[in-house]
This record gives structure tokens, sequence and C-alpha cells, in this order.
């Protein structure tokens, strides 16, 4: 089942257009800029970033709740319509974060399973009870109200309705992220498992790279609605070549590796309505030089496959990132700055 | 040993409700020594908040503390009065929330307020030397250019700047104890880094402690001496934080340190504990983590008897009947084995 490519884009983009209060002035907002990537049959595309970056606005764009601004969507190498057809639509799923939001209230979970089954043909109370079966909920919790289950249980009943259409890709947005450790963990084996038992394919939206790099082969590392660097986990997360990327994962907190140093990057993020000239990411860029303000780096592959949007890409061992600290701390004192400071973007060496 | 910083005893809180009052926090003991960070760890309503709004007397109106006793440099504070109360807080006690808008308000320019919390626990003060000192706040947390940042107002900030200028407004005063509530859950892991190493410089300048609320083991890992982890409104084990994640002795804290995804185990199902987290109005008898337990699940002692939270030695304490061979057992357990739920 796994191997052909089931999901392609090609350069794709979501603008949005604001319009400032009265005036004629209008300004662009690019969410999503020229994203290109492919995910195979029956794999898992981790898809990484901060807040705002453009995650959601990528996931909406790709089932449909809102229409691209430019570049293509082929499923099964065949471009996606804009107005998608039924059968379209049924391919492409999505499962959202708020276990709690997500749920009509007043529905009891057999009918919040039934719906899109009554809506698209096809609804039979057996059909529902193996949806609810299969993510580990019993038949007779049908009756109940989404309000009497947990977080946990509502995530599952969400991942069973996505499953009703008998959907090809699963985009899952933070669809783990609100749920307490045990149940996440409980969460994250389901859905491996139907990925093993049905052949499902999956973009993973999260920020949290531990759980990403469990349920993912591909990441895709997004920045202000561009993918800084995409690969296969074994290099983007293991050896990230991205500054970005390598922030990201030192940044993070893991018991596993107590008392690491860590890059702490400066500054906040850019507003995406004004951002930065030239790369994106050369604000907060404890790499960036002169030529990074001038030149947008191209996504380009680094000899193993991996592809970077950086001028000076070089791939670090993750168990070794703090190393990139030691001429930074050392250009900082020299200068007398502390490091953890607004002041060290001014100055790379 | 010099008197603790904080300390509860026995902790008992109960919210009234309509089929009678339920006990959220049951009988919670720790103290805190001075200079030191405890994070205080469990899943959500597991009782983490409810704890510390006790101790800083800011529970709601429909709950309250039925039994224990908190002190604060040796004084009991559960029963003091509300002035005394209010000259401790954001004095010598001072805290942090998750979000900086409930804490800030949005129609006062952030160097108005810092201002303002510096002048109602120093009245003698000047206001020429109270504005110098809230430029020097917001220029210790890392706000970039504080002076003209200090006449702006909350919305002008950024989120990760927000919570920055909450740390400045809550170590005005150079409290002697810090009490933050998942102070960067609603921050992107970079800033997180950012406003955590602000916290912790600003810790080492003041020497205050600090309790520190968070559902994210690798936050504490890296940032408190001591870790408590709390279940169904009960601390469940109590250790030094290397002693907690290299030998936990609760199959709870076993079964969450076995859950946890890491970067370089992949490939395998997470291990994962089985069932829900307990409904505190039907806590399980005995042990309250009994039923989702796999040394307690079918052993009478455990349903029938609550464990008492019992010293292990080096400054370790577990409430399991069991904690020996939990301890033992969970070399196997981490990273898989603890029973894999569907
Ligand atoms: N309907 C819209 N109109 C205008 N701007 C929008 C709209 N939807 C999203 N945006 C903007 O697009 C950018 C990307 O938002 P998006 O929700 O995709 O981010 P995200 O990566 O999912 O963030 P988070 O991690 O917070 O969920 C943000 O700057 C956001 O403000
Ligand atoms: N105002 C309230 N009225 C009634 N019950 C409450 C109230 N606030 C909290 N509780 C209950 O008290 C228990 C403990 O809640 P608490 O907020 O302390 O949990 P927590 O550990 O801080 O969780 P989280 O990680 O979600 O913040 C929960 O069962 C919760 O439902
Ligand atoms: S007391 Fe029993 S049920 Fe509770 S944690 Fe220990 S072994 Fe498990
Ligand atoms: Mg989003
Ligand atoms: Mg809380």
């Amino acid at each position: 089942m796994s191997g052909g490519e089931l999901l392609r884009l090609e350069g794709l983009e979501k603008h949005f257009i604001l319009s400032r209060g009265l005036g004629w002035s209008r300004r662009r907002l690019r969410a999503v800029d020229n994203v290109s990537f492919a995910i195979p049959a029956g794999q898992t595309l981790g898809l990484v970033g901060e807040s705002g970056c453009g995650k959601s606005t990528l996931g909406r764009v790709l089932v449909g709740l809102i229409a691209p601004t430019g570049g293509r969507i082929l499923l099964d190498g065949q471009p996606v319509s804009p107005a998608r057809s039924q059968t379209e639509r049924r391919h492409i799923q999505m499962v959202f974060q708020d276990p709690y939001a997500s749920l009509d209230p007043r529905m009891t979970i057999h009918e919040v399973v039934a719906e899109p089954l009554r809506i698209n043909g096809g609804y039979t109370p057996e059909r529902v009870d193996a949806l609810l079966a299969q993510v580990g909920i019993a038949a007779e919790a049908g009756r109940r109200l989404p309000a009497q289950f947990s977080g946990g249980q509502r995530q599952r009943i969400a991942i069973a309705r996505a499953l009703a259409l008998d959907p090809r890709i699963l985009i899952l947005d933070e669809a783990v992220s609100a749920l307490d450790v045990s149940i996440q963990a409980q969460i994250v084996n389901l859905l491996r498992e139907l990925q093993r038992r049905i052949g499902l394919t999956y973009l993973f939206i999260s920020h949290d790279l531990s759980v990403v790099r469990h349920i993912s082969q591909q990441v895709a590392v997004m920045y202000l609605g561009r993918i800084v660097e995409i690969g296969p986990c074994a290099q983007a997360l293991d050896s990230p070549a991205h500054p970005y990327t390598q922030a990201l994962l030192s940044a993070a907190p893991d018991p596993r590796r107590r008392g690491r140093r860590r890059i702490v990057l400066a500054g906040d993020l850019p507003n995406p309505l004004d951002p930065p000239s030239g790369c994106v990411f050369r604000t907060r860029c404890f790499k960036a030089t002169e030529r990074c303000a001038r030149e947008v780096p191209a996504l380009a592959p680094l000899p193993d496959g991996r592809q970077v949007a950086c001028h000076y890409a070089e791939a670090v061992d993750r168990t070794r990132l703090a190393e990139l600290l030691v001429p930074l701390t050392r250009a900082s004192q020299d200068a007398g700055i502390p490091i953890t400071k607004e002041t060290h973007k001014e100055d790379p060496k | 040993m010099s008197v603790p910083v904080l300390e509860t005893r026995d902790l008992a809180v109960e919210f009234a409700g309509p089929e009678g009052p339920v006990r959220v926090v049951d009988k919670v003991s720790f103290t805190l020594d001075p200079g030191e960070v405890l994070g205080l760890v469990g899943e959500s309503g597991s009782g983490k908040s409810v704890t510390l709004l006790a101790v800083m007397g800011l529970l709601p109106p429909t709950a309250r503390i039925v039994s224990g006793e908190v002190r604060f440099l040796g004084q009991r504070i559960d029963t003091a009065d509300e002035t005394a109360l209010q000259r401790l807080r954001g004095g010598d006690m001072a805290m942090i929330f998750q979000d900086p808008m409930t804490s800030l308000n949005p129609v006062l320019r952030i160097g108005t307020q810092i201002a303002e919390a510096i002048a109602l626990h120093r009245p003698g003060l000047g206001r020429r030397a109270i504005a110098a000192r809230v430029v020097e706040l917001l220029g210790m947390v890392g706000v970039p250019d504080p002076e003209a940042r200090s006449r702006q107002f909350p919305h002008e900030f950024s989120g990760g700047m927000r919570q920055r200028a909450m740390i400045a407004m809550a170590i005005a005063n150079e409290p002697k104890l810090l009490i933050a509530d998942e102070p960067t859950t609603a921050l992107d892991v970079t800033i997180q880094a950012q406003v955590m190493e602000v916290l912790e410089e600003v810790r080492a300048r003041t020497g205050s402690s600090m309790v520190l609320v968070t559902h994210d083991l690798g936050l504490v890992a890296e940032t408190a001496q001591r870790i408590a982890v709390m279940y169904a409104g009960r601390i469940a084990e109590l250790a030094p934080t290397e002693a907690i994640f290299e030998r936990p002795a609760h199959p709870y804290t076993i079964g969450l340190l076995a859950s946890l995804p890491s970067l370089d185990a992949t490939g395998e199902m997470l291990a994962s504990i089985p069932g829900q987290p307990p409904d505190m109005r039907q806590r399980p008898p005995g042990c309250a983590f009994h039923p989702r337990c796999h040394l307690g699940r079918d052993r009478t002692r455990c349903a029938g008897e609550r464990p008492v939270l019992a010293a292990l030695g080096d400054g370790r304490l577990a409430a399991c009947h069991y904690a020996r061979e939990a301890e033992a057992g969970a070399a196997t357990a981490i990273p898989s084995g603890v029973g894999v739920a569907g």
C-alpha cells in the first residue's frame, strides 16, 4: 500500500489581503508562501513551526476549507479541482486540536460519527459502531453526549468521525497537543495502528518535535509561511542544518537532556505583514550576515537529499548543537554583551 | 536547617458541589527551602492550581481549606486575615500566571502598572526613584528600549514580551517566594526558552525560591531541584529532580515517564497508562491510582488502604504500598513496557 506518492503540493500559496481601515491601502499577508512537498502513500509528514507560521492555513487549504491563491494540489498525480468533487473532498479529512470545540455538544456520539455518512450516503448503525470500535470506544457509549467524555476520548471520537468516509489522508492539526502525556501516548499509538491497518497517509501538524519524530518519516519546518527545511526525520531532526531547526531543537526542553546549554534566539517573531527582507529568519538568526538581508535563500538540496533554505546551511548533530554557541559566546563576551539579550543579532561574526 | 520559605502540611481543599463537597486537594504536604525551585507536575485537573491558590489565599468563594496548614517563613498564613495577605502578595510573595492578560490591566501603560506595584509596597519611595526602578526592571527582563516600552500598553506587546513584563512586576519588590503557574505554556518554545532564561537570571540575582507549576516534564527537569508529582489531588511522589527521572518509585511517575515521546526513541509504540484520570467526585478508594496501576490493579491492599507519602531515603518520598517493587521494575518499564493501551 505504501510507496507511491499520494499527495503533492506544487508552489502552493495562500495570501490574505487585508484592507486597513477605510483607506485604500491593502496589505498582503503571505500565510503560506510557495510551499512544495510530496507525501508517499501510507506515510506521515510532520509539519512544525511556531505560532502563526501558517501550519493551520496550509491544512485548511489542503482540506478545501479555504481556496489557495496560487499553486497546485495533486492527489494520486491528478490535480485537485478548485471546486472540489465529492470524492476529492472525502479523500482528505481533518482532525482539529480542540476536542471540546470540534464536536457538536447536542449530538450523541453515535450521531456525531453518523453525520458524514448520512450526508454522503452509506449510513448503517453497524458501520458507526465499527468506526467507534476502531478507535476504542464501545458501541453502547454512542448514546452519550460529548460532555460525558474526557479530552482523550473526544479526540478518539473526532478521529472516528474523520474516518467515516474512508479518507486516504488525514490532516491532524495539533490533534494531540491539548492532551496530557499519558493520554497523548494512547492517541499517538492509535494513529500509528490505524495507519498500519488501513494504510492511511497523515499530515501531522504539531509544535512538539518529539511527538513528530515518533509518528513521521519526514518533517517540514515552517517559518513565516515558508518551508525552511524538509527531509527525513533522521536527517532534519537528528542533524538539523537550518539555524531555525537547530534553535527549535535546542530550545525544546527535554528531561532526557537535563542541564545542557541551549541556543536562545534573540527577539520576537517578526510581524507577518512586514516580513524582513532577504531571509525571513535573519532578524533572529545567530548566523545572519549582510547577505541574508539582501538575498532570499532558495530551498535547495544538501548532498544527503534533504532541502534547506539558508545561505549557510550546515548539518550539525543534534547532540552537538550547544557547540554552535561557543564562537557566539566568545564574540559576545569580547563585546561585553550577555548572550541571551537582544543584542547578538546586530553583530554576527 | 533554615526555616522553609513555604510549608504546607496536610492541606485539603474542597469545592461546594450540587451533590456535596468535592475534595480536589487531599492532604498535600511539601516544603520549599530558601533559593529552591520546586516543580509541581501532574495531569490536567490534578489540583496543581488549586493548591497554589490555597497557599496564596486566593481560593474562589466556592472553595475552602478544610484541614491542614500553610506556613510562610514559619508563620501560619492560612489563618491570616485579608489585610495581612494583601501585604504579602506582590511583596514577599509574587505570582506569575499563564495568561499575562489576567494580571495586566489592558487600559494602563505597562510602566504605570509596575510603578503601582512598587508604590504599594514601598510607600516611602519617590516618583523619580520608582520611574527609574521600572526602567531598570524592564531592562532586567530583556525588554529592549525599556524607557519607551514602559509607556506602551499591554496590547502593544507580543505574548513573550507581556510575559516578561509580568515577571518584571512580580520581581519588583524582590519577593522571597515566586509562584509561577504555567508561566510559559502559551508561548512558543524559542520564546519560552528566552523567558525561562530571564526568570533564572532574575532568581539567581534575588535569591527567590519558586514553585513552578507545569505539565511540561522537560521544563521542570531543567529548572527545578525537586519535583512533586500530583495525581487526583494528592502528591504521588516527591523527590530530587535527578531521582524522579533516574529512580522513579511511584507507578504513576513511571507511567508518565514511559509515555513521554523522545527525539531518540522512534519507530516503536509509545508506552501509555491505560484508562483515564479519575473524576474527583468519585476518587477510587485506597490508592487513587490503583485502577490504572500495573502493580496495584489486582491487589486488595491498593484498593482498600490509602498509601501515605513515605520516605525512601535520599530525600525521596512516594505514596505507594509497593514503591520498592515499582522502583525495581522501573528500569524495564521505561522506555517501554508499561501496559501499552490501544
Ligand atoms: N482568515 C484570515 N485572515 C487573515 N489572516 C489570517 C487568516 N487566517 C490566518 N491568518 C494569518 O495567517 C498566519 C498563519 O496563521 P495559521 O493559523 O496558519 O498559523 P499556525 O502556524 O497554525 O499557528 P498556531 O501554531 O498558532 O496554530 C497568521 O499570521 C495569521 O494571523
Ligand atoms: N472554580 C471551581 N469550581 C469547582 N471545581 C473546580 C474549580 N476550579 C477547579 N476545580 C476542580 O478542582 C480540580 C483541580 O483543579 P486545578 O485547576 O487545580 O487543576 P490543575 O492541576 O491546575 O489542572 P491544569 O493542568 O488543567 O491547570 C479539578 O477537578 C477541577 O475541576
Ligand atoms: S499503592 Fe498500589 S495501586 Fe497505588 S501506585 Fe502503588 S502499587 Fe499502584
Ligand atoms: Mg494552527
Ligand atoms: Mg492549573
